[in-house]
């Protein structure tokens, strides 16, 4: 990280403090709960803001970022102390506990927690040294989205995306760890440790067929309703949401998918814990997850309360498979080395095919 | 010298010592800790060597698709460049000796991108390129491209996006210089029987060139570190180094060879826009002859 982009997130969180104390003195004292999360994500929804704010006698703020990075260089920037809650993903929630920016959870505190998927609350990510340091919100898989009306073969595992039928009409998520993945588990190879330079010549392969890469949900959004792709791999409430809004998609699970799950966790010297465990309760809840699952145009994940995901409609239910091949439990030193032959395919030119 | 020449001199450097203390802490020292970054050892834990920093850079010339990016990553920008200069230059004059009274309107009117987010732009030129858009539908009217291709993500919507981002810097520029040429010059050439050619080249284009010399640099220079352009018009088939930078940093966190491959990147557009402005300048200097 630059010296100046330390400074930028260092204001970020020093200015987004200072909002809350002002915000705070404003409503006669009621403690203020600190939230970090990506923007739009379910936490900062008014209903969702309401119902807990009536609950706690606190006032909710949150910070956003906008990459786990970012969450990150948050934490160790001034986060830490002021910052309650916060939601890594799998990947990252290692990294966290590595640098000693979180504490250990009280899951006895949770009325909740054991309504939550066992898969998922036993995952390896969110444990350390026989303590819990992550409790499970939403979960998703990335499979792969078609076009129905476009793509005649059936289409059931991540072989789609190197279908030669395909090119000039393929779009791949720009993400290093799914794309890795993604390229080992179609080369059949372990998705935690694979031949690197398999994969490399692998994901060089597929780049020939795409129209160019995806990496928001608004690229994706505009790439596949313009028609310009039919194919690609796709996060499993990106593909719900686009058929909310009736475009026709598609959306395969392949047996090994990849997986990825969102976790809250409780920063270290947080200034109200006590309404940090109320809020992951209230974020893991029925009341929460049943009607944030049910909002189709949210981009729903699928929650990780157990109760809610078994009474959803069956076209939106997902099982998660204890044998997922997660985001999780892979190094820093793994994950740099996959980011940077992510760069180098990203910059090695190739011959589209069309 | 005399006691109040030394006197003044010692007033004026009391007076540029803010000046040159403000560029000496925002280009020299951001230089140098780029350049003190880009010689660390990344994430070895041990002892580095120098040899191994400076390896990075050896790295860098080895690799073929880093050269290729390079490569393009100036290309491109100079292609804008010259756009901006072909389209900008003629702006410039009309608005200084054409349309003098409406000038200032119409350079409010050349502004108005200014205000607007480049993202925005991006996103509106990605309407207009995509297949039914405007263009495309015309490009495809035309017969220059098939009816479902798009002219997105290639290196002509890149440049696109640079010109239209870039432009009114260029022509703001040249119309400092166009302005100043003084009318009666222009009289006294076309009263001598200078035809419009000879008026250009022998008046217009020598006392534009330190506009367009000017503006050449404020488009050419910012032009080569875009990453975002590239990123979203460019699609798989295009990178500039200022994506790689960008990945460096916020995917693979390897600092020292995002500083790498910036130093590179500045050296490069820095050696680029010199041989641009004295290319410009001998052409003011053959013209004056």
């Amino acid at each position: 990280m630059s010296t100046l982009g330390r400074f930028a997130s260092r204001a970020l969180v020093a200015g987004a403090v200072i909002l809350t104390l002002l915000g705070t003195s404003a409503s006669a004292q009621k403690p203020t709960l600190l939230i970090a999360n990506w923007q739009g994500y379910g936490s900062d929804l008014p209903w969702v803001v309401q119902a807990f704010e009536s609950q706690c006698d606190c006032t909710v703020k949150q910070v956003d970022f906008s990459s786990e990075q970012q969450l990150l260089n948050m934490l160790h920037q001034g986060g830490v102390g002021r910052i309650d809650a916060a939601l890594p993903n799998s990947t990252y929630i290692r990294y966290a506990i590595d640098d000693g920016l979180l504490q250990p959870i009280d899951v006895s505190k949770l009325a909740n927690y054991h309504e939550l998927i066992p898969g998922l609350t036993s995952l390896d990510a969110l444990h350390q040294g026989g303590k819990v340091y992550g409790v499970p919100w939403l979960w998703g898989t990335v499979g792969i989205g078609y076009d129905p009306n476009s793509v005649k073969a059936p289409v059931t595992g991540y072989a789609a995306l190197w279908d030669k039928q395909y090119a000039g009409k393929a779009t791949f998520n720009d993400d290093p760890v799914i794309a890795v993945m993604t390229a080992a588990l179609y080369l059949g190879e372990d998705p935690y440790h694979p031949d690197l330079a398999k994969v490399k010549q692998a994901l060089l392969d597929q780049k020939r067929l795409d129209v160019t890469y995806w990496a928001t949900t608004d690229d994706f959004t505009k790439l596949y309703t313009s028609k310009q792709v039919v194919v690609g791999n796709v996060w499993s409430g990106l593909a719900t949401q686009i058929k909310a809004n009736g475009y026709p998609i598609d959306y395969v699970t392949p047996k090994d998918v990849v997986t990825w799950v969102d976790n809250w966790v409780i920063v270290k010297n947080a200034p109200h814990p006590q309404l940090a465990y109320q809020w992951i309760d209230f974020m893991i809840s029925q009341q929460f997850q049943d009607r944030y699952a049910r909002d189709l145009k949210q981009q729903p994940p699928s929650p990780a309360n157990q109760v809610v995901a078994q009474n959803l409609p069956a076209d939106m239910q997902q099982t998660f498979q204890p044998g997922a091949v997660l985001e999780t439990g892979i190094s820093q030193a793994t994950y740099n080395a996959w980011a940077q032959l992510w760069t180098e395919v990203k910059t090695t030119p190739v011959k589209p095919l069309r | 010298m005399s006691r109040g020449h030394r006197a003044r001199r010692r007033a004026a450097a009391v007076l540029l010592a803010p000046a040159y203390g403000l560029i000496l802490a925002l280009v020299l020292v951001p230089l140098a800790s780029l350049l003190a970054y880009s010689l660390t050892p990344a994430r070895v834990h041990g002892i580095g060597s120098l040899a191994l920093a400076f390896d990075r850079y050896l790295r860098f010339f080895r690799d073929a698709p880093s050269r290729i990016v390079l490569v393009d990553s100036l290309t491109i920008p100079a292609v804008a460049t010259l756009l901006c200069l072909a389209i900008g230059w003629p702006l410039a004059y009309a608005l200084a000796k054409v349309h003098r009274r409406r000038g200032n309107a119409l350079l409010v009117i050349l502004m108005t991108p200014f205000f607007v987010s480049y993202l925005l732009i991006i996103y509106a030129l990605m309407g207009l390129l995509q297949v039914g858009g405007p263009l495309q539908a015309a490009a495809a009217t035309l017969g220059l491209v098939g009816g479902t291709q798009s002219l997105l993500y290639s290196r002509g919507a890149v440049t696109l996006a640079l010109v239209y981002e870039y432009l009114p810097f260029m022509v703001l520029s040249i119309y400092g210089s166009l302005e100043r040429v003084e009318d009666s010059v222009l009289e006294a050439g076309r009263g001598l029987g200078a035809g419009a050619g000879r008026l250009f080249g022998e008046i217009l284009w020598p006392r534009s060139v330190p506009g367009v010399i000017a503006g050449c640099a404020l488009v050419f220079i910012p032009a080569t570190g875009s990453f975002v352009e590239p990123q979203i018009l460019g699609g798989t088939r295009l990178s500039m180094l200022g994506e790689v930078i960008n990945a460096q940093i916020n995917q693979t966190f390897d600092l020292p060879r995002a500083a790498t491959v910036s130093l590179v990147l500045t050296v490069c557009a820095v050696l680029g826009f010199a041989l641009l402005a004295l290319a410009l300048d001998l052409s003011r200097r053959l013209a004056r002859r």
